[in-house]
């Protein structure tokens, strides 16, 4: 042994590691075959339990950085940027070749999250989808963005990102690769409107009305379409067929039967209300975040506004009777529809009151915002007669307007070119009016993804600490009340690859069981697969068998009545969160940081399934003895919170569950030592304890 | 030599049962490459399709490690069938993995 360890420090000493590193790995590595295979030069690593980390050896550490060092080349080929994010999804690092060179990215990205400028043109269902998956931790790929360069010039992204955990396999943020597409974008968007940049080029003269200066790496794409999943867009292709709009052409006049719709995708459609005697006035305006023809959804087919086209550009038209059709057949679509009438609607409402009460300049800012919304562009041609039209006013009140506005340097205005400069200036100019007709725009879709993905599927699984392996618990189990014993009970586990089976079985002296068979894995987070339990005997209010399928959410409960041999079978299909844990709760706890809260998810059977949110709450702190010597103990109470309406009805039915307690030894490595609760819906509160054998006497 | 010896694995009795075995590792380091690579040889070879492989990269998840009571990485741990037994290094004495592994080749 000796002469081993003088081997292994003269190695170590040759690959310039320090003595006390040497020392610290002799200290750590004690077993013979071990020390051999280091001597060897087999090795790679040491753990150290004292950090929890493992410690590389000198050779191991210089490949690996020269691995890393090769893999940093390679991204730099495949990729303009690398960025970091923290936990909230602020960029926290961004670098790469380009970043100083090229001129794009302004410094203001540290800090941004990919929402805020300059970053741009995510839609607010883009959004949440993204959020959505970000919250699962889970990776995206060629995410393509709009975003802002130095020069204000429009730049197209791709990020790509996954999420990073540390030791403890906590959450620390994102880290990814960014690529500039910018000239893929151009080049995708030119091939898309072939015809309407072949009559720009040919004639070379400029349409009046509100022309859309195209700007380089522009998505020419109907929002509203695009907001659909991608089942209900395939659906609605068929119908849809692209048609270039011409400034002045009136797709509808008051009265008239609706033909067509239209999803506007570069063009702009003014909604206009004609009064007897009087020039026209604007009440709505229509870009690619909506729809022309919204009389339809709401069953009726005369229009009820003049549709007039107020700038060239294209769109997706599709038939009067087939959008009929698919509006019945598509819920998402009648989401989509439904958000933007709503929006017109406020539009229209606030237009009115903003035409009666603001000031010309006010009300000019607010045109120009929303005209910016509708295009998606600071950079538009008007004229002062057109927009006399749009605001209601005279021509004078129009010039006069424009031309403050440019003194306060909130836009430019040559010939009828307009150009915003400062686009929060513009919204300070503005009247109220324009915040109230966005909002309305923005905020329903948050509201309808909250509805869509109630609670539940947010709930985030929790990450494993301490992987479980084979275990043979033994068990008691007492009455909480009194103490008493009651069944005597085995705790039954083993690994198998990445999966885990748990068993725990209680025996009651009367013959009654108590069976639970959990399988679950244990992948960087916990995961419950299936959960089986049969409860049999006089113990228990009825004999009952349970099965519950994570992935599939399918369940089956069959009770049989002890009186008359009744059965019944329930089954059915759940949909069931990632943090679904039914019979695992307590090895989740004893993963839990020292201190955290943590809410999942359990299935009640009553008999019939309720998916409840369980939170686990630390208590304080108990002390238990073991042998002589006295441990700490975290007291964790369950309890199991019920939405607004099954609390009603448990009120009312008398059945409110109570709360669970469970205490756990967390010194170092963690340990079950108590549960108290009922084990069967409304069953008197039992003790679940750890036992040793003991010799009979 | 070589050649001999797969003749002889082919004609001894085909292996049944399904081997359970963990590798720990120390991401792309130069032993726990070579760990891989001669596990995949020896598994390609003798245990046809019937084993079970995880590799466990302890740069990753070091607790994981810990808790499964590996000292140094490389180590292949075999979990089933019993019993289990364990190997360092990087798993180039293939004769000993075999024996650890609980494959017999005369």
């Amino acid at each position: 042994m000796k002469s081993n360890l003088g081997a292994l420090e003269k190695d170590s000493s040759r690959a310039n590691a320090g003595a006390e590193f040497e020392g610290r790995i002799l200290r750590l590595v004690k077993g013979g075959p071990e020390r051999q295979a280091i001597e060897a030069g087999q090795v790679d690593a040491v753990m150290d339990p004292a950090t929890g980390s493992a410690l590389l050896l000198p050779a191991a550490r210089q490949a690996l950085r020269k691995d890393q060092a090769r893999v940093r080349s390679l991204l730099a080929l495949s990729s303009d940027w690398c960025w970091e994010q923290d936990e909230l999804h602020r960029f926290v690092s961004h670098t790469g070749a380009a970043s100083g060179s090229s001129g794009i990215y302004a410094e203001s990205i540290i800090g941004a999250t990919l929402r805020d400028p300059p970053f741009d043109g995510m839609s607010e269902s883009d959004w949440e989808t993204h959020r959505r998956l970000l919250e699962w931790r889970g990776t995206f790929r060629d995410l393509e963005l709009k975003c802002t360069d130095r020069a204000g010039e429009m730049r197209w992204v791709s990020v790509s990102g996954e999420p990073i955990f540390d030791e403890q396999d906590r959450f620390k943020g994102y880290r990814g690769t960014m690529r500039d597409i910018t000239l893929r974008k151009r080049s995708e968007v030119l091939a898309q409107v072939p015809r309407k940049n072949a009559a720009e080029g040919k004639g070379g003269e400029r349409l009046p009305g509100v022309e859309r200066k195209l700007v380089k790496g522009e998505l020419l794409e109907n929002g509203l379409l695009a907001a659909l999943p991608r089942k209900d867009y395939r659906g609605l292709l068929a119908g849809l067929k692209p048609v270039t709009l011409t400034y002045g052409q009136v797709l509808y006049e008051p009265g008239e039967p609706i033909r067509h719709v239209y999803f506007p995708n570069d063009c702009l459609v003014s909604l206009l209300t004609t009064v007897e005697g009087h020039q026209a006035l604007e009440v709505g305006l229509v870009g690619r975040e909506g729809m022309v023809g919204i009389s339809l959804a709401l069953g009726m087919d005369v229009a009820s506004v003049r549709a007039l086209v107020q700038g060239t550009g294209t769109a997706m038209r599709m038939n009067a009777a087939r959008f009929r059709k698919e509006f019945r057949k598509s819920l998402p679509l009648q989401g989509e529809v439904h958000r933007f009438i709503h929006a017109k609607l406020a539009q229209a409402r606030q237009t009115a009151a903003c035409n009666r009460f603001h000031r010309v300049e006010a009300r000019l800012a607010r045109w120009l915002l929303m005209t910016r919304d509708c295009l998606r562009s600071d950079q538009f041609l008007l004229t002062q007669a057109f927009l006399a039209d749009m605001l209601g006013v005279r021509r004078v009140g129009v010039s006069t307007a424009a031309r403050a506005l440019q003194q306060r340097e909130l836009i430019s205005y040559t010939r009828g070119k307009i150009r915003i400069l400062d686009r929060k200036g513009l919204e300070a100019a503005s009247c109220g009016c324009y915040e109230v007709i966005r909002a309305a725009t923005l905020v329903p879709p948050v509201f309808a993804a909250l509805l869509l993905w109630p609670h539940p599927a947010r709930a985030a699984p929790v990450p494993v600490r301490f992987a479980e392996g084979v275990t043979h618990g033994f068990l008691l189990l007492r009455s909480a009340a009194d103490n008493a014993l009651i069944a005597s009970g085995d705790l039954l586990q083993v690994a198998r690859g990445t999966e885990v089976e748990c068993r725990m079985v209680f025996r009651f002296p009367d013959g009654s069981v108590w069976d639970e068979i959990v399988v679950f894995t244990q992948e960087r987070v916990f995961t419950m697969q299936s959960y089986h339990l049969v409860q049999t005997g006089p113990v228990f209010p009825e004999d009952t068998e349970i099965s519950l399928e994570r992935a599939s959410g399918k369940y089956r409960v069959k009770t049989k009545a002890h009186k008359d041999g009744r059965e019944a079978v329930l089954e059915g299909a759940l949909k069931l969160p990632p943090d679904t844990y039914n019979g695992i709760v307590l090895t989740v706890a004893k993963n839990l940081l020292k201190g955290a809260n943590e809410t999942v998810h359990v299935v009640a059977f009553t008999p019939a399934p309720r998916l409840i949110r369980l939170e686990l709450i630390p208590a304080g702190e108990h002390k238990v003895l073991v042998g002589a010597h006295a441990q700490p103990a975290i007291h964790y109470v369950l309890k199991p919170r019920l939405g607004p309406w099954l609390k009603f009805f448990a009120k009312l039915l008398g059945r409110t569950p109570p709360d669970y307690h469970a205490w756990i030894v967390t010194d170092r490595v963690p340990a079950f030592v108590r549960f108290e609760g009922p084990l069967y819906t409304a069953g008197p509160a039992w003790r679940i304890e750890l036992t040793s054998p003991r010799w009979p006497d | 030599m070589r050649g001999k010896k797969t003749k002889r694995s082919a004609s001894s009795p085909a292996v049944t049962t399904v081997v359970v075995m963990r590798l720990y590792i120390a991401n792309n380091a130069p032993n726990s490459l070579r760990a891989i690579a001669n596990l995949e040889a020896i598994c390609k070879e003798h245990l046809k399709g019937n084993f079970k492989l995880e590799i466990i990269d302890v740069l990753e998840t070091p607790l994981r490690a810990l808790a499964d009571g590996i000292l140094v990485t490389p180590s292949l741990a075999k979990m089933s069938p019993s019993p289990a037994a364990k190997i360092v290094g990087n798993l180039s004495d293939k004769s000993s993995v075999l024996h650890a592994l609980g494959i017999s080749v005369e």
